[in-house]
Parts: structure tokens; sequence; C-alpha cells
């Protein structure tokens, strides 16, 4: 089951909210730390999937989760009302959502950008301008590590993506030397 | 002289048609009656006694006992010696009597008077008798008679008919296998040569199939091996390239060094400001490679 729709009308409310109340980037990363956690743990998602647990218990689980992580008023309120609604599932792909309606808010593109060996800050920072000179608009760098890339660089930015590794030519090679 | 003119008779006896055999036989029947009745009216009556004077001698003498065997060779040698016995009072021959009915009419007296012991009765009695016998068998006999022979004659006719007829057949059947036999050699080497056409026929239309089919087999197992070939080449480039592609990616993991990453990061920068704008045709997946 997807959440695209419904992610991306809660990810526009609460864009709204953090530009009226200006914390749109602590929002965004309270909203995603909320989520990696939720996706990171097996424990919390089965008190999401469990229906023996009432609804309150849920809340209250995520509430204190929220104020572990240190979040705003903002969004324990988001918790509490994805929890009356029966969207906390929807969580990681409304943070997801919020990421990009924010980055678009802000004319920002992300770039996820992937190397068999950390990248210093020095390439990232010329890779970060080769980018923003392609794309004409602010980039964000996020930075993966991948060793079965050999070597190289692969950067994906939206449904783009630039493959410089060594893995893509040994298979673009493979795949040349293989019989159709 | 004699055997000649009777089998002659015999013969034209034989080829008569059957009235004039019946005829034939009625007449010699007759005679014989005749013959018979005229011995029979000749016999001496038993115990008759002589027309002139009674028989002094007894049975004895009649029947030629012993004591009279002179007297008896006399009437068996001569006729006249008889007469002479018969007058001398011996027993004998009496005169026939075709038609005397005085002297019957007197011996009938004399019989009854018992001075003799039976009459001679005259012939034409017996003649007469014989013919109303055979007139009645001819009134009463020769319609069933003539149409039983006409029915056996048309039986054997008709017998004959058939018979002629099988004869015909069996002479035209005679013919025919006769014929038969004769074309049976011509009809044997007709035959022989049919089925020795027909064997060749075959043997050529046999060898021609059995030859399309090797041909046939030959094409599809050339293409089978052909196949098996391209197959056997393709999985082989198959496994020497992914071996060669895992062998260089072992070696490019042994050998590749930071400088080798560095280059190939710089590299990548160059690469990404080559690359044609967003949009355009061919920009993207492997772009840099």
């Amino acid at each position: 089951m997807t959440y695209a729709k419904i992610a991306r009308r809660y990810a526009r409310a609460l864009l709204e909210l953090g530009a009226e109340q200006n914390n749109l980037e602590t929002l965004v990363k309270e909203i995603s730390a909320v989520a990696e956690a939720f996706t990171s743990s097996a424990e919390l998602r089965a008190v999401v999937d469990n229906p023996e647990i009432p609804r309150t218990a849920r809340k209250q689980v995520f509430v204190e989760i929220a104020a572990k992580l240190g979040c705003g008023v903002t969004t324990k309120n988001t918790l509490s009302l994805l929890a009356d609604a029966s969207r906390l599932r929807a969580l990681p792909a409304i943070a997801t959502a919020l990421r990009e309606e924010a980055d678009r808010s802000a004319g920002v593109v992300r770039a996820s950008v992937t190397s068999a060996q950390p990248l210093g800050d020095a390439y990232i920072q010329k890779l970060t301008q080769a980018l923003e000179t392609r794309f004409k608009k602010k980039v964000v760098v996020v930075k993966n590590v991948d060793p079965s890339l050999l070597a190289g660089v692969v950067t994906r930015v939206g449904d783009t993506v630039i493959d410089g590794s060594l893995r893509a030519r040994l298979d673009e090679l493979r795949t040349q030397l293989l019989p159709a | 002289m004699v055997r000649p003119s009777l089998i002659s008779r015999i013969k034209r006896w034989l080829g008569a048609s059957k009235p004039r055999k019946l005829v034939l036989v009625g007449g010699f029947a007759m005679a014989t009656l005749a013959v018979t009745s005229f011995a029979v009216a000749q016999e001496p009556a038993p115990g008759a006694a002589p027309t002139a004077a009674p028989a002094p001698a007894g049975p004895a003498a009649h029947e030629g006992a012993p004591g009279a065997p002179a007297a008896e060779g006399k009437h068996e040698g001569e006729g006249h010696e008889a007469a002479e016995g018969h007058e001398s009072g011996h027993h004998g021959i009496e005169p026939f009597n075709f038609a005397d009915f005085d002297r019957y009419k007197k011996e009938k007296e004399e019989v009854d008077a018992k001075k003799r012991d039976a009459a001679v009765t005259p012939y034409i009695y017996v003649l007469i008798n014989a013919l109303v016998l055979f007139a009645l068998y001819y009134y009463l006999g020769r319609k069933p008679i003539m149409a039983g022979l006409k029915a056996r004659r048309d039986a054997v006719a008709k017998e004959l008919d058939e018979a002629a007829q099988i004869k015909a057949e069996a002479k035209a059947k005679l013919e025919e296998y006769s014929n038969k036999l004769k074309k049976l050699g011509d009809e044997l080497e007709r035959m022989k040569a049919e089925l020795t056409l027909a064997g060749e026929k075959d043997r050529d239309r046999i060898v021609k199939e059995a030859e399309e089919k090797a041909e046939r087999m030959r094409k599809d197992a050339q293409f089978l091996i052909e196949q098996e070939v391209k197959q056997l080449r393709i999985d082989m480039l198959k496994h020497a390239v992914l071996a060669s592609s895992a062998a260089a990616e072992q070696v490019l993991k042994s050998k590749l060094s930071s400088a080798d990453h560095d280059r190939l990061a710089n590299e990548y920068l160059g690469q990404l400001a080559a690359l044609p704008e967003p949009g355009a045709k061919g920009a993207m997946k492997g772009g840099a490679s």
C-alpha cells in the first residue's frame, strides 16, 4: 500500500505550518528523525501494526519518542493527528514528501552522491558546484558509500542518474561482450 | 451264311422304333403261345384211351415200363410205326383237333361214359381264348403302356437333352480350360512382367522416399548441430565474458589505489560538465561512463 497522495497532502500542510512558524527546516528534520526511527525500529512498527494496542497508547508512544528526540509541538501534534487517523504507517512517505516540498519551495535540488570510498569535502564542494551549474539550482548533496562500485561516483538527482562508477563501466563492457 | 443274316436282323430289330418293337415282341409271343398250345393240344390227356380201341396195356405200357422197350423205341423212331402202334392198341399221339366239334362231342360222351379220361379240346378254342386275352391286354393295357412308354421316352429324351447340354457345357469348359492352358504361359509372362514392373516402381519409390527422408534427417541433424554449436558458442562466450568480468573485477579490486579513486572522481567531474543539458536526448544514466 502506498501513501504517496496522502503523504503529499500532509507534507503540504506541514510546509505551510513551517513557513508560517518560520521553522520549516527544523520541522523537516524532526519529522525525518521520527520517520527514520519508525523505519529502523521493528518494535515501533509492531506497535503500529498491532490492532490490540489502543489508539491512545499508540499515540502516547510516538509523542514520547518525539519528546526524547527533542521535537517541537508541531511535530508532536502531527504525530498525534496521524495516530488518531491511523496514518502512522505513512510517516516515512510524509517525511520524504515534506523534504521534497521544502526543497522545491526553497529552490533546492537534493543530490544523492554515492562513491566507493568516502569523498573529501573539497571534492564535494566541486561536485556541488558542478551540479548547480548543470541543474541551475541550489544543490544539497547527500553522501553515501558503496564499495561495490569499485571506484568512481554515482549521482542521483530526482529521476536522473549520472553514473561514473567503475562498476557501471564493467557492466557496460560485459553487456557489449555478451551475445544478444 | 446264317449268322450274318441273323445278326443283321437283330441289328435291324434293335434299330427299329418302339411301336415296331412292340409289334415284333407281341408277334413273337403269340407265335410262341401258338406253338406251345399246339404242343399241349397234341399232348394226350393223362389216362386217355386210344381212339380206335381201348388200350389193353396199362399205365405201365404208356410210361414205358420195363418189358416194352422195343415197342417204345419204335414209337419214337418213326411216324408210320406209331400209327401201327395205335392200331395195335398202344398209347400214342392222337390226331390234332383243330376245329372238329363232332369229335369233341363224341369224346365228351366217352368221358361221361367213363370210356376215356379226357376229351381233346379243339385247338380253335385255345386260339380264341388267346386272341380274347390279347385283345383284352390290348384294350386295357394299350393306353397306360403307351403313356408309360411315352413318359419314359420323354424322360429319356429329357435326360438325353440334359446330358447333351452337360456335354456341351463340359465341352465348352474343356475348350475354355484348354484355351486358358494355352494362354497360361502368356498370362504368366504378362503377370511376371507386370509384377516386375510394379516391384521396380515400388523399389524406386521406396528408394526415393528413403533418400528424401535421409536428406530431411540430414538437414534436421545439420540444423540441430548448428543450433547446438551456436548455443554452445553463446554459452561459452557468456561464460568467458562473465569469468573475464569477474576476473577483471577481482584485479581492479586488488589493484585500485587511492590515486585511482581520486583520478576517477576527478574524471567524473569533467565528464559531468561535458554532459548535455537536462531534458536533452541522451542525458543520463551512465552518461559519465
